[in-house]
């Protein structure tokens, strides 16, 4: 109880703690900085949860396995920008594992598959949108499971969450600061991204939904994950 | 002596994210120029195969900074002209060129990362902090090609069996699906041996260390004392490095500050591709003179 009371205590201390001191010592805007402590506080703070948590080592490989096919997916689908399995894969995991195992898949499937398409500053900017459509679809899991209409909504708002996150990140790190015309700006450059990912995410969603809770609801059935 | 590659993964590490911090968040022209001096130094050394023209793309990125800059922040005192009557300022196209050179200098240095830190080092850094994030990242790493050679023979056998079919974009697809389908049933069934396997080894008895090849030498300890020197020194001076460029280009503190802080942050710079060349170079020739006292090279 303890233990769980820190866990819950620290990020919620912490985090805001950053920000604040992130804005009044930083006396230039140096929004880019904070953003990206925050980021890799939170990515951390889950890590360190996952470190600690008695993980049997069946629930263990079905993650792996399941980040092993997202990363392999961005890589085989380079070649078509902006079509990656991730989200969608990341989303399905949670829906039959939780939401922290969304989270592992779709930060850990960011990380690695980034050895293949560049590490960067971005890697922790998508470890962090991935793992959360991951997290947020493990939150949702019961409505997402029943209703095939949510689960293509949250396949389109998962893309516009991931593409606006991307161009606040790009913004940041293009101009120092945060702008608003430069944000709008990237918006709309970035829109055919957008809906690039909103359009495979949703197509994904749907075609894999049944056969993959199918098959992961198979195995925590019979070997009980 | 010891290559730059060579040294340990944590040092590694630990300097790229020393100099990455610096270069982003100590904005002065001069400082971003040294960081791309010396990230180009290394570039040029670790980089041979990449072709000259493609290499140099990240370049780009200083002109376009400076010309998007001043398209959308209008501070500064010197108006050049105006622009659908907004006026477009000389400081704020110096603070484009000047962030446009931050994230070349920042993508040439995340080149270099990504080539020397493969996987198997980011593996020891990661074991240190987190084991078991560790032997779930190293299980993924056998994952991937593991997947990648099982999808080739689930395609290979539903070819033979006439349902592998490409003859238009839909069968295609339909084809490509169902190897995924049926590559990604056999792993989870598969994972599933993996991990009693795991537990037959005793993957849940006592605390989990990661292991790892890798040794702290001499060497790491010297990079790590100047390079821990130089950028404290770099730091120390940091906010009197800074430039203002709003209203005026004016530099935060005097320029003997600036001085010693360039000088500091220089050397550690220009430490990678002076190792890697140097030490490059003593290797070749230490190599060379055990072949020819071999005499297995005729004259050199």
């Amino acid at each position: 109880m303890k233990q769980r009371l820190w866990r819950i205590l620290l990020p919620a201390v912490l985090l805001p703690l950053t920000v604040v001191l992130g804005a009044v010592l930083l006396r230039e805007k140096y929004y880019a900085l904070v953003i990206l402590a925050v980021l890799l506080l939170t990515v951390l703070f889950f890590y360190s949860g996952f470190e600690r948590k008695k993980v049997t080592s069946r629930r263990l490989v079905v993650v792996a396995v399941m980040t092993a096919l997202a990363a392999l997916g961005r890589v085989v689908l380079t070649p078509l920008p902006g079509v990656t399995p991730i989200t969608a894969l990341a989303a399905l995991t949670a829906l039959s594992l939780g939401g922290e195992a969304g989270f592992m898949v779709g930060s850990l499937a960011a990380l690695l598959s980034d050895f293949y398409a560049g590490q960067g500053v971005w890697t922790p900017f998508q470890m962090f949108a991935w793992g959360l459509t991951g997290l947020f679809a493990g939150l949702l899991a019961g409505r997402l499971k029943q209703s095939r209409v949510l689960l293509a909504l949250y396949g389109v708002l998962a893309g516009i969450f991931y593409s606006f996150l991307m161009d606040l990140w790009s913004v940041l790190w293009l101009n120092g600061t945060f702008s608003l015309k430069l944000y709008a700006a990237a918006l709309v450059t970035s829109a055919p991204f957008t809906l690039t990912y909103a359009v495979t995410n949703t197509v994904l969603l749907l075609l894999l939904s049944k056969p993959f809770c199918k098959k992961l609801d198979r195995i925590k059935i019979k070997y009980g994950l | 002596m010891k290559q730059f590659s060579s040294l340990h993964p944590v040092m590694l590490f630990l300097y790229f994210c020393a100099v990455l911090g610096v270069t982003m968040f100590c904005l002065n022209p001069a400082v971003q120029l040294v960081s791309l001096g010396g990230a180009l130094l290394l570039n040029a050394i670790v980089d041979g195969q990449t072709k000259l023209r493609r290499r140099l793309l990240p370049l780009v990125m200083i002109p376009l900074g400076g010309v998007i800059n001043p398209i959308f922040s209008h501070h500064g005192q010197t108006v050049l002209f105006f622009l659908n009557n907004n006026p477009v300022t000389l400081q704020s196209f110096y603070y484009g060129l000047t962030m446009g050179g931050t994230v070349c200098a920042a993508l040439f240095w995340l080149k270099s990362f990504s080539q020397l830190m493969s996987s198997d080092k980011l593996l020891c850094v990661f074991g240190r902090v987190s084991p078991k994030l560790a032997l779930m990242l190293s299980l993924i790493l056998r994952f991937v090609p593991l997947l990648g050679r099982r999808s080739r023979d689930s395609r290979e056998a539903l070819q033979a069996m006439g349902l592998f079919r490409e003859d238009n974009f839909f069968l295609k697809l339909r084809s490509r699906v169902r190897v995924f389908f049926a590559v990604a049933a056999s792993a989870l069934e598969n994972g599933i041996i993996t991990a009693d396997s795991m537990e037959a080894r005793g993957y849940s008895v006592g605390r989990r260390t990661a292991y790892s090849t890798f040794r702290f030498s001499w060497a790491d300890g010297v990079f790590a004392f100047v390079c821990a020197a130089a950028l404290g020194a770099a730091l120390a001076v940091l906010r009197a490095m800074r430039v203002d460029f709003y209203p005026t280009v004016t530099l935060n503190g005097d320029r003997s500050a600036l001085a010693v802080g360039l000088a500091a942050f220089a050397l550690l710079c220009l430490l990678p591709g002076a190792l890697q060349g140097v030490g490059g170079l003593l290797r070749g020739r230490r190599l060379r003179r055990s072949l020819a006292y071999r005499g297995e090279v005729g004259s050199l």
